[in-house]
């Protein structure tokens, strides 16, 4: 806005927005400045031409497409959630593999079984290796 | 010197009453064998016979024991001293498998569940022998041939269920001399730890009893498993459990059923081994007992309830934990 000009008051102006003293002065200044007189003019042409627009209506289905996409994205947080949950609370850790040593098993039983039973007919069976993890 | 047939007939019937009587407490042949091997000096080879899914296997054990030491030398080696065990399998050395600190509790009663007669028995390795048949529920499950002179068992026969021979242990030489043992020096030492008993927090699901009559004795720590010993006073079984899913099967086994799942059976030499998945628990189950009993005692170890709430929350949380770590 040049110094002493109403610069945007002019479009307050046009609106009805300024006090009635402050749009007295601005009018008063407008009848005597051409630059404002013209500015006036040109915004008051650009506020007709686009008021003279036609309206125009959204797409059909914008506003239901939306909103399928807001439940369908909710949906999918809850159920992540559930899910989450659902793990947490419910599941319990998936055991690590193991692989029965048989023959350190076999190993470990003739040795109870020679303390509380025959050692001699207990102990030769050992000395067989059992073929399954030597 | 003449016998009058009655007097005759009236002593045979005696001694034979007193051969196939019921044997009387305390006379426990296996108990009688275990003494005189700890007392014994001798040497000999025994004749090792199984059966398995494969078929028919022998095969020759050397045997000797001195100063109460029995050291037993087949394609892998075997040293019981005292009631320490140990085992050389290769070039590793000797393993100690079992220290005498931590002995089972006594066998139960073999009578309880099994009846025994007694008759004369064969020469076996020169020696005379006694007869004894070990029979539950009416069916022979062992033959025994016991050193009259001495008390060792000299042979040892074992039937299934339908009467046919699954495994047998034979002396075909033995001599009763003095002899020298040396305890070798074990290399490492896989010897358990013992654990308590308590119910509460402790490290194991194993019940106190096992289907057959196979009462718990003890439980030991050996590594990630604990080996839980059963025995019905005649044969013994060991129950091994460790957390986690069954990976691997091991070679040769075959599939069962046990309980809603399946489980896998194999036959070794000296018995049978059961193994299965239950909950987080592995399970294998090894026994010198007929492969019917070890089987029927897998399939009475109950399922492991499902922990609570509370208790599945914490282990998530420990899981989700370790997976951040």
């Amino acid at each position: 806005m040049i110094p002493g000009h109403p610069g945007p008051l002019l479009s307050a102006l046009l609106d009805g927005e300024l006090e009635p003293s402050v749009a007295a002065r601005v009018r008063a200044h407008v009848g005597a400045c051409g630059a404002c007189a013209a500015e006036l003019r040109a915004v008051s042409e650009a506020r007709s031409a686009v008021r003279s627009l036609p309206r125009l209506d959204p797409p059909a289905g914008l506003f239901r497409v939306r909103r399928a996409r807001v439940r369908a994205a909710v949906a999918a947080v809850a159920a992540s959630v559930a899910a989450a949950a659902a793990v947490v609370v419910l599941a319990e850790p998936h055991p690590a593999p193991v692989r029965p040593k048989v023959a350190e098993f076999v190993d470990a039983h003739v040795a109870t079984a020679s303390l509380t039973g025959d050692p001699v007919s207990e102990l030769v069976r050992a000395g067989i290796p059992t073929g399954t993890d030597r | 010197m003449t016998v009058r047939p009655g007097l005759a007939g009236a002593v045979a019937a005696l001694v034979a009453t007193a051969l196939v009587m019921p044997a009387a407490a305390g006379e426990n042949p296996v108990e009688r064998s275990r003494d005189a091997a700890g007392v014994l000096d001798f040497a000999g080879r025994v004749r090792v016979f199984w059966v398995d899914p494969v078929g028919r296997h022998e095969t020759v054990v050397r045997v000797r024991a001195a100063d109460g030491v029995v050291v037993v030398e087949g394609l892998r080696r075997i040293v019981a001293a005292g009631d320490d065990r140990l085992v050389s399998a290769d070039s590793a050395g000797w393993h100690l498998v079992w220290h005498a600190d931590p002995v089972p509790s006594d066998a139960p009663d073999m009578w309880r569940k099994y009846r025994v007669s007694y008759s004369p028995g064969p020469v076996v390795a020169g020696r005379l022998t006694r007869l004894v048949h070990v029979m539950s529920g009416g069916v022979v499950r062992e033959r025994l041939l016991v050193d009259i002179g001495s008390g060792l068992i000299l042979a040892r026969d074992q039937y299934d269920a339908r009467g046919a021979l699954r495994r047998s242990v034979a002396f075909e030489e033995l001599r009763l001399v003095p002899g020298r043992a040396v305890v070798p020096q074990p290399a490492a030492d896989r010897s358990p730890r013992p654990l308590d008993g308590g119910v509460r927090g402790r490290a194991y699901r194993a019940p106190s009893v096992l289907a057959g009559g196979y009462v718990r004795l003890g439980a030991y720590r050996r590594g990630p498993a604990v080996q839980v010993v059963y025995s019905d006073g005649v044969y013994g079984l060991s129950l091994f459990e460790q957390r986690g899913r069954l990976g691997e099967v091991p070679g040769l086994a075959r599939p069962v059923r046990i309980g809603d799942g399946r489980g896998w059976h194999l036959t070794w030499p000296g018995g049978d081994v059961v193994t299965w998945q239950a909950g987080d628990a592995v399970y294998t189950l090894v026994g010198e007992a007929p492969p019917e009993e070890v089987l029927a005692a897998a399939r009475s170890v109950p399922p492991p309830s499902r922990a609570p709430l509370l208790e599945r929350l914490r282990r998530a949380c420990r899981g989700l934990l370790d997976l951040r770590a």
